[in-house]
């Protein structure tokens, strides 16, 4: 492999992501596709002698509408290299510390097999004022790198925001419900 | 699915949610996502809108979250695991907010820039990918005649087609040398999980998409850096 970039001889794959640095092919792109667009807004504006977009009056000129900067890709921060995923359930809470029963994720778990109790002071403080026994969350250690290259372990907990339950969702959990309780009358 | 550990610890990583459909880039602000109880105050708080108008919307919350938002692609990517976070609060904001959204494509991308120790060891893995020799008498020249440049395989991609989770779409796994890791000991592998549904089943809205989005995340990621492991498996067999 090389140093320099060369053409784009690729199809322009839609989905995906195209913000990389290290994508060679893509960088050009999507730059391309980002200028392209507003200058078509521009230059059709112009052309029908339009309004400014807001209603009220308000002064246009080209560089109050492009960015102070290019979209920076997301490469150059820190970055968290993930050791070991758990998802948990809040069983209880304490004055200082939170019960918590986990899956691990990374083994592709499906039942909870660990019982770990967490410092409340481990956690963001909004958080610590929503947590209640029930909630569910993220538990993950790893290695935070700084674009400079040093790293340390980490830990960090986040509380999910999970979507509300489809039709579709609360029929397949009856369903099995259903089979898991005639296994029950079974034995 | 197979459990998973990349042997190599990556220096980047990134994961990213693409969404093709018909959007209106002007109503995403971060405000309209506290609004909808998408994100917290908080989030809104270390919110930075690099650009909002009617063809292009682009904001970024502290370092968890970047959404770039155009009249047909709606990115969300993310650096910070878990990265089921995104899954939240992309099937969230499709479920609950702009649930008549047709949507009809989605790309569940994940990106990691990894160090083989050295830069021969990736010309190794490069030349192992593609092997120069298919290109016949250019093969000899491809090197080129300068000590400190030498040419060689710049990207490779690769797709996998008729899969049984899906009725169309792909998987694309593509592998470059990273730009971002120092003393071109670095390889870049980008995977791009991809899903379609009919322009019929889009008449739907988001639903049937943010189903698959639902189903599918945290599969599609193992499922990735499965394959992104391959990719650093062959440092032990050059």
């Amino acid at each position: 492999m090389i140093e320099q970039t060369a053409a784009n001889l690729t199809p322009y794959n839609e989905t995906a992501s195209p913000l990389g640095l290290g994508s060679t092919t893509q960088d050009q792109g999507f730059l391309l596709k980002f200028y392209e667009s507003i200058v078509d807004d521009l230059s059709a504006a112009k052309r029908h002698g339009t309004p400014s977009v807001d209603t009220t009056y308000a002064k246009s000129s080209i560089p109050d509408i492009f960015p102070n900067k290019i979209p920076n890709p997301q490469e150059t921060r820190y970055s968290f290299s993930v050791l070991q995923e758990w998802e948990g359930y809040v069983v209880s809470i304490s004055t200082e510390t939170f019960t918590a029963r986990l899956t691990d994720v990374t083994r592709n778990c499906t039942i909870e097999e660990e019982e770990a109790d967490f410092p409340l002071t481990d956690l963001e403080d909004a958080d610590r004022l929503r947590i209640s026994p029930g909630s569910i969350f993220r538990w993950v250690i790893g290695y935070r790198r700084s674009p400079g290259g040093t790293k340390d372990r980490s830990s960090r907990i986040v509380f999910r925001n999970l979507p509300a339950w489809t039709t579709k969702e609360i029929e397949k959990n009856r369903h099995d419900a259903t089979e898991w309780a005639s296994q029950l009358n079974v034995e | 699915m197979k459990e998973c550990f990349m042997r190599i610890e990556p220096e980047n990583n990134s994961v990213s949610i693409v969404l093709i459909g018909d959007l209106n880039p002007a109503i995403f602000h971060p405000s309209w996502f506290v609004a909808n109880n998408l994100l917290s105050k908080d989030d809104i708080e270390s919110a930075e809108v690099e650009i909002i108008f009617k063809s292009i919307a682009v904001f970024k919350v502290g370092d968890w979250l970047r959404v770039q938002v155009e009249p047909n692609r709606f990115v969300a990517e993310t650096t910070e695991p878990p990265f089921v976070r995104l899954h939240d609060l992309v099937v969230r904001t499709f479920r609950e907010a702009l649930i008549h959204t047709p949507i009809f494509k989605m790309g569940i991308n994940r990106r990691v820039h990894f160090s083989v120790g050295d830069e021969e060891s990736r010309n190794k893995i490069g030349k192992k990918l593609a092997p120069q020799e298919a290109w016949g008498e250019w093969a000899s020249c491809i090197n080129g005649k300068k000590d400190n440049k030498h040419g060689g395989m710049v990207s490779l991609s690769m797709r996998e087609t008729g899969l049984n989770d899906r009725k169309t779409g792909h998987i694309q796994a593509k592998v470059e040398p990273s730009r971002l890791i120092k003393n071109e000991a670095g390889i870049f592998v980008e995977i791009n999980d991809h899903y379609e549904i009919s322009k019929d089943d889009s008449l739907a809205g988001a639903t049937p998409i943010i189903d698959i989005l639902g189903e599918q995340f945290d599969v599609s990621l193992r499922r990735s850096e499965w394959i992104i492991d391959q990719i650093m498996a062959l440092k032990e067999k050059v």
